[in-house]
């Protein structure tokens, strides 16, 4: 009978429509397609056109239109007596509609409550870096990028909220469109970064899911943090061409002030003195002259007289930055594409150091019917580089010349009148000192190659199963070839005698994903608002490797292993990996004014002992919008966004070998023409993840109608059951197993806070973000309060510690240098560990940057600094060049002043001594005397760009001009010593950073 | 209809995700075996594997802190017949007796151990093997383990003829079982050895190793490089020297010598003997045979000794040639002339040397090119396999044997024979017969060690298992005196954390 009536009157309903018509406009003016526009409280609804058109049959009841578009603010219109209607929509950018990628799906900014910080593209725009991961340096709160080096498309250090492990990787996932990208970093030659194949002018925004509840839904591959990466997609309308080049040169940050052959040659004398007393000063002035390959009759006159050369500025040159970028947009209410395609080259300042990128990125939607949409991304890019000679990491760092440029004695000349280099063997030359080869010749003549193809691609279907159902497959491919080549020029001394050297190496990654998710969204009763995710993932990532190695060539023309008489050995290693995984996440609004998120997800992991292969990874989340609460309306005039978060939640990470749960026999080893295998690891049946568990509390405050945000968070971070090397004694026979044990705890404070300064025609906004993190290990195993074979690692003492010697100075009777013993008094030889404390750690306690920008009508210009402080490193290159006599090698001028010469004199700096330690002593560089602090403010990105006139565009048919000019690294503020405070590692013969100034255009059409 | 594909888009598009999760769910599938392992736990169970495990345990030798370098180079290093050039700035804290500049050999050392300890410990297991090829493994992880023992005791331990009691913290840790868990290896917390306990432990292994590798046929093919019943009574005699078991030394010398494996070099072949890949006087040698074994252009004998290209090539360019030879070495082999800094510019036209007739000073000239001043070089390997920093290593030879019989006999208090045993080595290096009496015989035992084991890592230990000082080079002018703790190396200190049973040496 209730049926009846229903359908009686719904029939009756039906017979009384109007017939409309409207037209739906971006505040451009532009016509927004696919935008849907729905009868309020009915199901009666279409969507427009490409020309932004829409017809409706609206029956009587219908009073108002709902007006929705992705990128927009819902619009609601009355109805009224006209049948025709134009509706302006407005951007959504700067609204709490924002919408973010959370994993999997996206949400609304409103509902999402934990600890997430989004990157837009537009905010690193033309800013020409060869890997997109340096961009976030400084760029949000808690994240910290560090170069490793500066070699262009070289890897990049990142840590979210400080390190949670002590032997496990600390580096976050990166999810490029729903593909996770291996992070496997190849450096043969050079070094590879995994992220190095996107173009940055693809990139639509990053997300960075920051605390535990956020990366939960990525279970035990989060526990690092999760960068996710949206690239650009089509979009309906018109088409759009855009083109942006840019060009450039890349200059050195530094040059070090080093000393003349004169000087060397001083300090050279003192350091046999001092370590040969007994010796005539006729004799070790002989001996320190040969040393130095000078005439040993020469006079001090005839030494001062030699010409000194400039290695520094020989090797370290400027070069140039080449980018440009081809892209076409567009669509229908059917299909939308963007295709792009890239070309970029950078050249280091270290010769023949270079980066040379190809990029294709093809993306196309299909809706094939109402329901169901297909989409398409192919990600393809080719890359070569040319390494320094030794390996980018700094491995045989004798060879490249940022390291050989300073410490080579100087008066060794760089070429021969004729142009041919100095000092190649059979010319009769010989490079004088330690350094007894022309680093820039072997840089020339040798081949440091690596080329990598990567590809990356996906299919997705969506399908609407139901009204708010949606499914979704994904099937994504991630893989990479990383192609080396070495070849030592027989030209050389190194590579005479075997006549040259030879090797290839090719290295395969294969990393196959695929996702398929349930998607649920509803809103009843007005108030309520309900979304739902399921979903289950697979993943197979398999690396592989071969490689060759030759000697004995014909000629230096002869440069392919083929051709080598020798082959001396071949390479190879197979390594694997598979997770499986389910995961679901439910969120329910209220009212718009609270909002509760909770996900969980259940890991299978191959890396982990047979006995503890699965976990689950909860997380929940509550958000209150207390403006949003009837009694906030009074203060609504100043205070317009008021949000209180909270979130817990519980990931993991697994970033250890894949192989480590097992107890293995190794091959490899070899005896007498035999092959051999031996027990080389300990299974350990229980290993399972680490474990992060995480509180987050955060504020965002909207002042002003937004004139002023801030926004933050604090954390409590703790990784417990960390994957450790457990340390045996080493008379078990083995080094370590690794088990879970240890606990690391970060806490910390981000905030970022925005001002627009000035919002008239002129516009200064600015940006501040700040990072605090206490990292501190809070447990390790047995009780014991000191990790066995490394005193560093100790309870209560943060991550990367240093623990040594403290450093008491020179005695000024003697000239040696003293520490300090534990009860204070003074020795020359400090006791390991006894005599060691704390002092400083690697990871900074603050980080953050501050950026500025403006615009006043064409005019736009902005500038970025980024900030660390409470960072303490060794730096190897340094050390070398404090040495001062200890050898022959050219050293700082600083250093020498201020050295001890004479009884009395007071300084820090150790008298010279031959082989650098002095008698009965610990070595010149033992303890803390040769820490720096690390910190500085660095001047990341100046940019001024010119708009052209509107005007002048329409006459040109285009949309948008562009002129730009922009610097990066162009000025630092530090106290240390070493190229660059930013390193990680030794640094010990790397590439330094540039820094580099470029012009560009960007045009649309 | 539509509606009968709708249904089935969504039957379909369920019963795919179903499936996807029931089928990649299992346990199974999470299984990803390495390719470049196998499982540990099967690994032995073979005679095929087991012998790769007999080879794996050799190759262990090769590594740099045992005789890769170190027991090769720092019984000079260490002691007072050596120079550091101050070339790459290796082995300078070593030249220089720099607290903590010592052997470094411990972890690797048990690690071997452990390697002979799983081979013996499957042996009983291997009913498929013959009783000769069970004999086989047998005798070599026992000579192996042996060796390695001493040398761990030579570094880290007082030698039983000159204890220093008051700094005596023991021997080394004693495993004769293997750790194959992580449990138990978790649970062990070892404490040192007596000395004593120790040299009984490697007499045993050594007595036990000779009886198994005796019958014809046991040896592999290959002596010297692998395990034989003459090198086991060679590294006995050796072993009995420095335990001060002098009767028991000289009847093992006397067997390694009549072993079967190499002959005594002559004057006429002696110092071709160290241009051959294989020394035709070696008991037994650690072999490098291929290119991928060196041990590179900074660490492998050859360049840490020489820095020219070929022999005799002073104006070509090689290794580094970090440790050389001083007065007190060169004179022991007859040669002078040259000048007291030991070193001439590269400039300077090579000074002319004055070599007696000994024989051996030949394998020792005017270093190359690569970094001033120029040194004097010893050249015992100089790429004897055949490649660019590839040498064989011989640990045991004859000459040795020779002069531990000597040292025996005066120590017994047979003067005659010990007199003839060094007439026969000197006669062998193109020197004239001595006739001595009283401690002059002694002395002239030790100064042909110091002639013939130079740059064979003897040096520093002879003189601590005589409790004698070191009076280092003058240009480093300082004497290490016996009771200077520096003579025993540290143990490392992961060793001791958590462990209360473990005992570092005295001054670390």
């Amino acid at each position: 009978m209730l049926m009846m009536a229903f359908v009686l009157s719904l029939t009756s309903l039906l017979a009384q429509t109007k017939s409309i018509t409207g037209k739906v406009l971006d505040d451009k003016g532009a016509p927004v397609p696919n935008a849907s526009v729905l009868v309020m409280g009915t199901q009666v609804g279409t969507t427009t056109k490409s020309d932004g058109s829409f017809s409706l049959n609206v029956p009587a009841t219908g009073k108002t239109l709902v007006i929705t578009s992705v990128n927009f603010v819902k619009q609601e219109v009355r109805l009224g007596a006209s049948n025709t209607y134009s509706v302006t929509l407005k951007a959504s950018a700067d609204d709490l509609e924002e919408v973010i990628v959370t994993g999997y799906q996206q949400q609304k900014k409103r509902e999402v409550n934990a600890a997430v910080s989004r990157i837009d593209g537009k905010q690193i725009e033309n800013i020409p870096v060869p890997s997109v991961d340096r961009l976030l340096q400084g760029r949000a709160s808690g994240v910290q990028v560090n170069a490793n080096n500066g070699v262009p498309g070289g890897a990049v250090n990142i840590l979210i909220r400080g390190a949670g492990s002590i032997n496990a990787g600390t580096q976050p996932l990166f999810v490029v469109d729903g593909i996770q990208i291996n992070g496997t970093t190849t450096n043969i030659q050079t070094q590879t970064n995994p992220i190095a194949f996107l173009n940055p002018d693809d990139i639509e925004s990053f997300e960075i899911l920051k605390d535990a509840a956020a990366t939960s839904i990525y279970g035990a591959r989060g526990g690092n943090g999760v960068v996710l990466i949206t690239t650009k997609k089509g979009k309906a309308g018109k088409n759009e061409v855009m083109v942006n080049t840019q060009f450039g040169v890349t200059s050195p940050l530094k040059f070090f002030d080093v000393l003349n052959i004169s000087e060397i040659t001083q300090a050279r004398i003192e350091a046999l003195q001092n370590a040969n007393p007994r010796a005539t000063a006729a004799a070790i002035r002989a001996n320190a002259l040969a040393g130095l390959g000078i005439n040993t009759a020469f006079t001090d006159d005839q030494i001062r007289g030699l010409t000194n050369y400039d290695w520094q500025a020989a090797g370290m040159q400027n070069g140039t930055v080449r980018q440009t970028n081809l892209s076409l947009r567009g669509g229908n209410d059917k299909t939308t594409y963007y295709v792009s395609g890239s070309y970029n080259a950078t050249e280091a300042i270290v010769t023949p150091v270079n980066f040379t990128r190809g990029t294709l990125l093809t993306s196309l939607t299909h809706k094939v019917s109402r329901k169901l949409s297909i989409e398409s991304q192919i990600s393809l890019s080719t890359i070569s580089q040319n390494g320094p000679f030794g390996g980018a990491g700094g491995g045989a760092f004798l060879g490249n010349i940022a390291f050989a440029g300073p410490t080579i004695l100087p008066h060794n000349p760089i070429t021969n009148p004729d142009g041919s280099w100095y000092g190649l063997p059979g010319s009769g030359q010989a490079v004088a000192g330690i350094l007894s080869f022309n680093p820039l010749a072997v840089n020339a003549l040798n081949t440091n190659k690596q080329r990598t193809n990567q590809m990356v691609g996906s299919f997705t279907i969506n399908y609407e199963i139901a009204k708010g159902l949606r499914y979704q497959g994904k099937f994504g491919l991630d893989y990479r070839l990383v192609q080396t080549e070495f070849y030592g020029d027989p030209r050389l001394d190194e590579y005479l005698n075997r006549r040259g050297l030879g090797s290839a190496n090719s290295n395969w990654n294969t990393n196959f994903l695929t996702f398929h998710t349930l998607n649920y969204n509803k809103t009843f009763g007005g108030k309520h608002s309900v979304s739902a995710l399921a979903g289950t993932e697979y993943r197979n990532d398999v690396l592989e490797q071969i490689g060759a190695s030759a000697e004995g060539f014909p000629t230096p023309d002869f440069r392919t292993i083929n051709t080598a008489a020798t082959p001396l050995g071949a390479t190879g290693f197979w390594t694997g990996s598979r997770v499986f995984s389910i995961f679901g996440r439910v969120s329910y609004e209220y009212d718009r004014r609270y909002s509760f998120v909770a996900s969980i997800r259940r890991d299978g992991s191959s890396r982990f002992g047979s006995n503890n292969r699965f976990a689950t990874f909860p997380s929940f989340q509550f958000g209150w919008n207390v403006t949003n609460e009837k009694f906030m309306s009074k203060t609504s005039n100043w205070l317009n966004n008021l949000k209180v978060r909270y979130s817990w939640g519980q990931s993991g990470n697994d970033q250890i070998g894949n192989f480590d749960a097992l107890g293995l026999f190794g091959g490899g080893r070899q005896y007498g023409g035999n092959p051999g295998i031996f027990y080389s690891q300990l299974a350990s049946p229980t290993l399972r993840w680490e474990l992060r568990t995480e509180n987050n509390l955060g504020v965002d405050v909207g002042l002003f109608n937004d004139r002023i945000t801030a926004s933050v968070d604090l954390y409590r971070r703790i990784n417990s059951k960390l994957l450790l090397g457990r340390s045996l004694y080493a008379t078990t026979g083995f080094g370590s197993f690794t088990d879970n044990v240890g606990e690391v705890t970060n806490e910390g404070i981000e905030a970022t806070v925005g001002f627009k300064i000035i919002d008239k025609a002129f516009k200064w906004r600015t940006n501040f973000i700040f990072a605090y993190n206490k990292n501190f290990i809070s447990g390790l195993y047995d009780g014991l309060q000191v990790l066995p074979g490394n005193n560093a690692i100790r309870v209560g003492a943060p991550l990367g510690s240093f623990f040594v010697a403290n450093y008491a100075g020179v005695n000024p009777a003697t000239g040696r240098a003293m520490w300090y013993k534990a009860d204070g008094s003074l020795t020359y030889n400090p006791l390991v560990p006894a005599d060691q404390r704390l002092s400083g750690q690697t990871i900074p306690v603050y980080n953050g940057g501050f950026e500025n920008t403006f615009s006043y009508k064409n005019f736009e210009a902005s500038f970025f600094f980024n900030y660390e402080y409470g960072r303490t490193v060794s730096d190897g290159q340094v050390n070398f060049m404090a040495e001062v006599g200890g050898r022959a090698f050219n050293g700082l001028q600083s250093i020498y002043d201020a050295r001890w010469t004479k009884p009395g004199q007071i300084t820090n700096i150790p008298r010279p001594f031959n082989g650098n330690t002095d008698f009965a002593s610990s070595g010149r560089f033992t303890g803390q005397n040769y820490l720096f602090k690390a910190d500085y403010i660095r001047l990341r990105t100046v940019m001024l760009a010119y708009n052209f006139p509107k005007e002048l565009m329409q006459r040109w048919k285009m949309s948008m001009a562009r002129f730009y000019i922009q610097g990066t690294n162009l000025w630092t503020y530090t106290d240390y010593p070493g190229y660059d405070p930013e390193f990680v590692g030794g640094a010990t013969g790397i590439v330094p950073q540039n820094k580099n100034i470029t012009v560009g255009l960007q045009l649309s059409f | 209809m539509n509606f009968m594909k709708i249904i089935m888009n969504k039957f379909f598009i369920t019963a795919s995700l179903v499936s996807l999760l029931m089928t990649s769910c299992s346990d199974k599938d999470l299984n990803v075996l390495p390719r470049q392992s196998i499982d540990a736990s099967t690994a032995l169970s073979s005679p095929a594997s087991v012998d790769a495990a007999v080879i794996g345990v050799y190759a262990t030798l090769k590594s740099r802190v045992l005789y890769g370098r170190d027991f090769v180079v720092y019984g000079d290093a260490l002691g007072d017949n050596a120079v550091a050039t101050n070339k790459s700035g290796r082995l300078v804290g070593e030249a220089r007796n720099n607290v903590g500049a010592h052997y470094v050999n411990w972890g690797t050392a048990y690690s071997t151990i452990n390697d002979c300890n799983l081979v013996l410990d499957a042996i009983p297991r291997m009913t498929a093997a013959t009783q000769v090829q069970r004999d086989r493994w047998e005798g070599e992880m026992r000579f192996v383990r042996a060796l390695v023992y001493h040398d761990l005791m030579r570094a880290y331990a007082y030698d039983p003829t000159a204890i220093l009691d008051a700094s005596n913290r023991g021997g080394v840790v004693l495993r004769s079982t293997a750790v194959d868990n992580k449990d138990t290896a978790a649970a062990f917390r070892p404490a040192r050895a007596s000395i004593q306990e120790c040299y009984n432990f490697i007499i045993n292994d050594l007595t036990l190793s000779s009886a198994k590798l005796q019958p014809a046929g046991v040896a592999r093919n290959g002596a010297p490089h692998f395990a034989t019943r003459a090198a086991a009574q060679a590294l006995l005699a050796r072993v009995q020297l420095y335990n001060g078991n002098y009767a028991a030394a000289r009847d093992a010398a006397t067997n390694a010598l009549g072993g079967g494996v190499g002959s005594l070099t002559t004057a006429a072949n002696h110092v071709a003997g160290w241009r051959a890949s294989t020394n035709p006087e070696s008991i037994f040698e650690v072999r490098f045979a291929i290119a991928a074994e060196s041990l590179g252009v900074n660490e492998a004998l050859q360049t840490t000794l020489t820095s020219m290209g070929a022999l005799g090539a002073h104006t070509s360019n090689g290794g580094w040639g970090d440790l050389a030879p001083n007065a007190l070495q060169l004179n022991a082999v007859g040669l002078t002339g040259f000048p007291a800094s030991l070193s001439i510019p590269n400039t300077v036209a090579l000074p002319p040397l004055t070599r007696t007739s000994d024989v051996r000073n030949q394998l020792y000239e005017w270093g190359g090119q690569r970094t001033n001043p120029r040194f004097i070089e010893c050249t015992k390997y100089f790429g004897k396999s055949g490649f660019l920093n590839l040498d064989n290593v011989p640990v045991l030879r004859h000459a040795e044997m020779l002069l531990i019989r000597a040292e025996a006999h005066f120590r017994l208090g047979d003067v005659s024979s010990a007199l003839a045993d060094i007439n026969t080595l000197r006669r062998n290096r193109g020197l004239t017969d001595v006739s001595l009496v009283g401690p002059a015989v002694l002395e002239e035992i030790l100064n042909q060690r110091l002639a013939e084991l130079a740059f064979e890592g003897h040096r520093f230990h002879d003189l601590k298992r005589l409790g004698r000082d070191i009076t280092k080079d003058p240009s480093v002018g300082f004497t290490v005196n016996f009771s200077d703790f520096r003579m025993l190396a540290r143990i490392p200190d992961g060793e001791l954390v958590g462990n209360p049973n473990m005992r570092q040496n005295v001054g670390y």
